[in-house]
Formats: C-alpha cells, sequence, structure tokens
C-alpha cells in the first residue's frame, strides 16, 4: 500500500490510528503487528515470509550474542549478519554479480551457464535489512539489551510508517516506545497530521509533477538535447528530495499520531555548504548508519595508516552506499562520486576555512551552497540513469549539445517551477529564521494557521497529481 | 485520564471546523473553476466541450495527439464537401473517445465518423489518463465511463475542485485566449524530426474488455447507419508481423458492413523523415499528404456503388511494405 493512495489515507490510515486509541494498551503491538503485515502484504503477499525468517534470525540471534561470551558471542553475531544479508544478496545483488561474471566469462570465451534469477526485489528490502541489522549490533555491542517479546520485536522490523523506506531505526530509540503506553495527544495528532499533509504536498504536487518532465526527457534522453536534459537533472534533485522527504514526514507523522517519534530523516539538505554537511543533512537514518557501523569501525581499523585510513575508509563506505541503492554500476559511481567529494571536504579542511576567513560571510556560503548543489546534480545523472552509457551519453550532451527547450505537456514546467519556487521560499525562511522565525505553518494567529491548512489542502486537490506513483526509494 | 478527554473533545471540534472549512472552500473554488471551464473560447479544454455540447459538423475526427495533428480540415471539407471537426485531444486514448463519440451520439447524428487508433490502443492502460473527462462528470454518459478513470472516481468527485485538478493554466490561457490557435481542432506541426525512428514496434497484450467495449460503440453506430472509418495513420517505425492489435481491428470491423479500415503501419510512401516532427506524429507537409490519401480513400469508398458484405479493409499500403 502506498502512503499516496486513496486508500492508505481515507482507510488505513484512519482505522489504525482509531483502533489504536481505542483498544486497551497491552493489545495495542498485536492490531499494529497485524496492521503493518496487511500493509506489507499489499505488495507482494508472499515476501512477509522473508521479513518473519530475517526477524526469527535476528531475534534468536540477539537472545544468543547476548548470553555467549568471547568468540561464541562474535560468531552468533556473524552469521546473524551473514544470513540477513544473504537474503538482501540474492534478492538484490544476485543477478548484478552475475551479469558482471558473465561479461568476464565471455570476454575471455569462457562457458558461464548459471541463469539470471526472475525475482521481484521484495519492497523496503534494503531497509529492514539494516534495521535488523543494527539491532543484532547494538545487542553485541551491548547497547540494548535483547527484546524478549518476539511480538514487539517483529513490530520493531514491521511498524508500518517506516517499514519499506525507512526511516532505518535504532533499537534503543525505537523498542521502548513500543512497551510505552501512548496517551491521544491534541498536540501529537495534530503535529502528526501537520507533518503529513506536508509531506504529501512535497510527495503529489512537486514530486510527481517534476516527474512528469523528467520521465519524458531521461527515458527519451536520444532525442532530447543537452538544455532539456539538464532541466531534466535539475528537476530530479527535487523530485528525489520531495519524494523521499516527504515520504518521510508522512511516515514521522503518521507515527506521530500514535504517539511515536521517529528520528528525522531530513534537514533542508539542498542549503548544505559542502558535501560532507549534504550527507549530515539527507537520509540522516541511513548516513548515521554507515557512520556508525562501517565508517567508524573502518577508521579504527585503519588508525594507524593516517589521513589514508580516513580517506579510504570514506572511499569504501561511500561505494557501499552506493551499491545499497542499486544493484547497478551507475550507482557505485554515484557513490564513489560522494566519496571523492568527502575526501575533497575533509583534505581541504584548512584551506578551506582560512578561505572562509579572508571572503564576505554571504559570498563565501553562497558559493558553497550553489557549488554543492551544483555537483548534486552533477551525480544524480548516474542515480538516475539505467546504464553507464546512459549516463555519459547525457553528460555528452548537456556539455556540448544546448538547443530549444523541450516544454512538452508546459503545466508539468509550469507547477513544478511555481511550487518548488513555493518550497525553497518556505525552506530559506525555516533554515535562516527570517523575519523573526516567520511561519504561515506555525503562525501565532490561528486564523492564519488554519487558512494555510486550507490552502494546503486545496493546492493537493488543485495541482496534485494522482497518478498513485510509487515513491523512488522503495526501490532499495 | 481527564486530560486525554479534553485533548480529544479539542481535537475534535477543531478537526471539526477544518472540514467544515474545507468543505465551503471546496465548493467555492469548485464552482469559481467550473464557471471558467465552460466558458472558455479557445484551447483544447474548449475543444472538448465543443465537441460534447455544440458541435454539428457531418464528419468528425476522434482520437489522440495523433487525429489532433494528422487531419487536416481543409482538405477533408474540399474534397468531401462536408463539414468537418476535428474532436482529438493530446495524451488520450481509446476510451476517452468511445465517452465523447457517445456524448456526441446522444445529441445528433453525424454522417461520417473517422476514429484514429494508436498502434497500442488495445492494450495501453488508461487508468488515470481518464481526467479531461471529469468535468463533464454531470453528463451521464460521460460519467458512465469515469469508473475506468479509477475504482474510487465517484468518492474522489465529491470534491468540487477534483474535476478541475491540474487545469488551472489551461483554463487561465482558454479565457484570456492564450492557449494556441487550431483549425476546427486540427493543429498543424512544422519541422521535421532529426533522429532514428523507434527499430521495431512489438504489441504487448491485447485488453479483451477494451475490445467488448470497442465492439459495443461499432454495434451502436451500425444502428445509427453512421459511416465510421478506422485509421491507424502514418508512424516513423517498423512493426512486427503480425501485428495482433490489427488483426483483432480486422475482427471487428468483418462484423460490421459500416465500417472500414485503413492501416498505415509499415506503408512505404512514408517512409521518409521529412514527414513527420517526431516518430508518431506527422508534420504539415506529412498531414496534407496523409489527408489528402485518406479523403480519396473515403471518396472511393462512398462512389462504391455495390453494397458490401462485410466492412473495408484496407491493406494495401501494408502489403506493398
Amino acid at each position: 500500500m502506498l502512503f499516496n493512495s486513496f486508500n492508505f489515507f481515507f482507510l488505513f490510515f484512519p482505522i489504525v490510528t482509531i483502533l489504536y486509541y481505542l483498544l486497551p494498551g497491552k493489545y495495542r503491538w498485536i492490531m499494529l503487528l497485524a496492521a503493518s503485515c496487511f500493509f506489507y502484504m499489499c505488495f507482494v503477499p508472499i515476501y512477509i515470509l522473508i521479513l518473519l525468517i530475517t526477524i526469527l534470525i535476528d531475534y534468536f540471534a540477539a537472545i544468543a550474542i547476548h548470553r555467549a561470551q568471547g568468540k561464541t558471542k562474535k560468531m552468533f553475531l556473524v552469521v546473524s549478519i551473514v544470513s540477513t544479508c544473504v537474503v538482501l544478496l540474492i534478492f538484490k545483488y544476485f543477478n548484478f554479480v552475475n551479469d558482471n561474471l558473465r561479461f568476464v566469462a565471455n570476454s575471455f570465451h569462457w562457458n558461464y551457464s548459471i541463469p539470471m534469477l526472475k525475482l521481484l526485489l521484495p519492497i523496503g528490502l534494503s531497509f529492514h535489512t539494516f534495521q535488523s541489522l543494527s539491532y543484532v549490533i547494538e545487542v553485541y555491542r551491548g547497547n540494548q539489551k535483547p527484546e524478549p517479546h518476539f511480538g514487539i520485536y517483529s513490530l520493531y522490523v514491521m511498524f508500518y510508517p517506516q517499514l519499506v523506506a525507512g526511516p532505518i531505526e535504532r533499537p534503543q530509540n525505537m523498542l521502548h516506545q513500543f512497551h510505552e503506553h501512548h496517551n491521544f495527544s491534541y498536540d501529537n495528532v495534530t503535529q502528526g497530521l501537520k507533518r503529513m499533509m506536508w509531506g504529501f504536498f512535497k510527495k503529489i504536487v512537486i514530486a510527481d509533477r517534476a516527474a512528469i518532465y523528467v520521465n519524458a526527457v531521461f527515458n527519451n534522453y536520444q532525442h532530447h538535447n543537452g538544455t532539456s536534459l539538464a532541466l531534466g537533472v535539475l528537476l530530479f534533485a527535487f523530485q528525489v528530495y520531495c519524494d523521499f522527504s516527504g515520504y518521510s514526514d508522512i511516515a514521522l507523522g503518521s507515527a506521530q499520531v500514535m504517539g511515536f517519534t521517529l528520528m528525522t530523516n531530513f534537514n533542508r539538505p539542498y542549503f548544505s555548504k559542502n558535501l560532507t554537511e549534504f550527507w549530515r543533512r539527507w537520509h540522516i537514518s541511513l548516513s548515521s548508519w554507515f557512520n556508525d557501523y562501517l565508517f567508524s569501525p573502518l577508521v579504527v581499523a585503519y588508525r594507524d595508516w593516517g589521513k589514508f585510513g580516513v580517506v579510504l575508509a570514506l572511499m569504501i563506505t561511500f561505494c557501499v552506499s552506493g551499491l545499497w541503492h542499486g544493484a547497478g554500476w551507475t550507482f557505485i559511481v554515484f557513490g564513489l562520486f560522494h566519496g571523492a567529494a568527502l575526501v575533497y571536504d575533509f583534505l581541504s579542511k584548512k584551506f578551506r576555512k582560512k578561505l572562509s576567513k579572508n571572503t564576505p560571510a554571504f559570498i563565501y556560503n553562497g558559493l558553497s551552497i550553489i557549488l554543492s548543489f551544483a555537483f548534486l546534480n552533477f551525480t544524480l545523472v548516474f542515480f538516475r540513469s539505467g546504464s553507464f552509457a546512459q549516463a555519459l551519453t547525457i553528460y555528452q550532451k548537456i556539455f556540448t549539445q544546448p538547443g530549444k527547450l523541450y516544454w512538452g505537456d508546459y503545466k508539468a514546467i509550469v507547477y513544478s517551477a511555481f511550487f518548488i519556487f513555493i518550497l525553497v521560499t518556505i525552506e530559506i525562511f525555516e533554515e535562516y529564521g527570517l523575519f523573526n522565525n516567520f511561519s504561515l505553518y506555525r503562525n501565532n494567529s490561528w486564523l492564519v494557521r488554519r487558512l494555510t491548512y486550507c490552502l494546503l489542502v486545496v493546492v493537493i486537490i488543485l495541482f496534485g497529481v494522482f497518478d498513485g506513483s510509487q515513491f523512488i526509494y522503495f526501490q532499495f | 485520564m481527564h486530560k486525554y478527554s479534553n485533548d480529544f473533545k479539542r481535537f475534535l471540534k477543531r478537526f471539526g471546523i477544518l472540514v467544515i472549512s474545507l468543505v465551503i472552500l471546496d465548493f467555492l473554488i469548485g464552482d469559481i473553476l467550473q464557471h471558467y471551464y465552460f466558458k472558455q473560447k479557445r484551447g483544447p479544454l474548449y475543444r472538448t466541450t465543443y465537441a460534447i455540447d455544440s458541435t454539428k459538423a457531418d464528419m468528425l475526427v476522434f482520437g489522440s495527439s495523433r487525429a489532433i495533428h494528422h487531419y487536416v480540415p481543409e482538405v477533408f471539407e474540399n474534397k468531401l464537401h462536408t463539414s468537418f471537426n476535428n474532436c482529438g485531444r493530446d495524451a488520450c486514448n481509446l476510451i476517452y473517445s468511445i465517452a465523447i463519440i457517445s456524448a456526441v451520439l446522444d445529441r445528433f447524428t453525424p454522417k461520417n465518423i473517422v476514429i484514429e487508433l494508436n498502434p497500442n490502443e488495445f492494450s495501453v492502460s488508461e487508468e488515470g489518463k481518464l481526467s479531461p473527462l471529469l468535468p463533464y462528470h454531470d453528463n451521464p454518459t460521460i460519467h458512465g465511463f469515469l469508473k475506468y478513470n479509477s475504482k474510487l472516481e465517484n468518492v474522489k468527485l465529491l470534491s468540487r475542485m477534483y474535476p478541475y485538478n491540474s487545469m488551472l493554466v489551461h483554463i487561465i490561457a482558454g479565457d484570456l485566449s492564450l492557449a494556441p490557435a487550431d483549425d476546427n481542432g486540427y493543429m498543424a506541426l512544422s519541422g521535421h524530426m532529426d533522429y532514428y525512428p523507434i527499430p521495431d514496434y512489438k504489441q504487448t497484450a491485447i485488453n479483451a474488455d477494451r475490445i467488448k467495449l470497442f465492439d459495443q460503440l461499432l454495434s451502436k453506430l451500425k444502428q445509427r447507419n453512421i459511416q465510421t472509418t478506422l485509421v491507424i495513420s502514418p508512424i516513423y517505425a517498423t512493426f512486427s508481423e503480425p501485428d495482433i492489435q490489427v488483426l483483432e481491428i480486422k475482427k471487428l470491423v468483418s462484423k460490421y458492413d459500416n465500417v472500414s479500415f485503413f492501416n498505415y503501419e509499415n506503408d512505404p510512401d512514408y517512409a521518409h523523415y521529412d514527414f513527420f516532427k517526431d516518430g508518431v506524429h506527422l508534420n504539415q507537409i506529412g498531414a496534407n499528404k496523409f489527408s489528402e490519401d485518406l479523403a480519396n480513400k473515403l471518396i472511393s469508398r462512398q462512389q462504391s456503388v455495390a453494397p458490401k458484405s462485410s466492412g473495408n479493409i484496407d491493406g494495401k499500403a501494408r502489403d506493398r511494405f
């Protein structure tokens, strides 16, 4: 079930929320678990078994890890990680690895006959795999006690707001919340609903509208000139941001309505002054996951190598991060580009600090934001392209073949541009706290607030794209 | 406990006020948009209203953007000595055409109807693509087709703004006469394509319900004794043989003696990029050539004296390929 579907907003969400508050506290987890199972089974029902296997492995592994000592403890951890990752490897990476092995074999004229698997990738597999991994690792590290209640642990992995596209939660933040009793709170419910509406606005009004133009040019990139492709890339930057942050807002909002607090996943990432800051503001739950469980251990492991150790850790982390996004070379290159940018940030820290002192702040900060955003756009070509060849053709066209802009159905550009302008304006106000932190959404006047809510609903109905399109990050 | 109960009452009260405000706003904005929608005098939205409510032309063309850009009114008017209106609409497919034709038939009986078919007409999904029909939901005939847009369309139509979703810019352009001018619905395309064609055009599975719906329309047209012409106009691509859609159309046509079918797929006369704006649209030169060609074929059909036992199927162009 998609968050942007009629069934979710008008049926599933209100029914689950009402039932949640009507039921006595001790039965709520059962209802939430059943609802989450139903939510997941709306995609491909049989794949719930994959989730169940992962849950069983990690539930018992965590208990075993907690009880064991020394090498046995580590062995249970390794078994748990490997078994959890095997599912991911089979469904997500088998064909990619197989395809590359076939290519190598063909290059050397070897016989290679392992067939490709015709499997549909379970929705959100990378997300709940990482969430399960964080649980066993935290238990291993002693930061979290294993959850004795199988149902509650299952809910930790399956909680519907964050099941298919995160935020990738940590057990310390989530597990205790399932044991707590959440009473109906006016503030939680209204703030949650407001957050959801803002998420719907970003997804339905901006992301899905921009997608019309982006898909038109990227799906026929051979027939478009550099100008149209450049606009396509720019719109894709806003599409992917509004799509994913919109999803996160709906997830956080729907959880908050029931009194749960999920971790913030986005913090106005396009105002970042460098790529390091960008990754602290973009998909925060994933960045921090990689930081905690891959980058930091690697830095410790390579501590004797000095700066080179950090560089290597960065490149490995971002290579894996790229691969996490998708099984393809384009995603690996996307990751490597970002790894290289963070290496540059790391190595040029002193130089940039000096430069910022000698340059007026608004020029230095402004240029930094523009350059970071431009770099992100540059790398997004790889993120959006289906193949290496497509990405290279798009770069070549953007830099050598300017021409008349393709408008298509002009409303895609007109509406996208207008609402992106609104979004950027609102985020500028939030980022810099302009006019005494002026906000229509959180205005002191109740009339202004109410009018803003009404206006937002009107905008969604009048300008939203109701084609029930998927969220981009579901495929990961 | 008292606090939670108060919180709940407070929420219900304010949420209720918000919902009531939204309902009022929805009515107001919806009615304003409806007023300005039907006030338009130009543009694609106006052409749809004109087709449903006003046209009395003897010859009507229906279809998608390929209808809009391929059928030159002047050619048909001069050659066939008939009044002509192009009722095509961008990005719309067969169910849209069937709905509009059905609405037109409620009002009057044209002499000739031409239905332009896309090469994937019976396989492409139209779910969510019938929103251009929503402003006419009050028309009972049109309303019957809205279920193909989405299962929950009737619920969504409780909102009065919803039918005008994504139309504001077009409504403004139509009311202020900023929309591009057309000639009886025809819009010429200038320039020619500058890329290679799609190498092969493969059909996906045919939707049996769509065939059934189309068959019902053809039956209705037969009852009203309307000369009906089905056309797959030229497209810059090669088609796999046999084209399963064409086979289905031929089966349908053979049931009705008032229906002819002209298929320009793989027609060598149009295998030149000079005739095309892009892979699927003829430019002005191509549209004139095609319109002349089709008009001549329609004249030949009119002049054929012997009554037919079954429909006409012109596969000449294709056979020559």
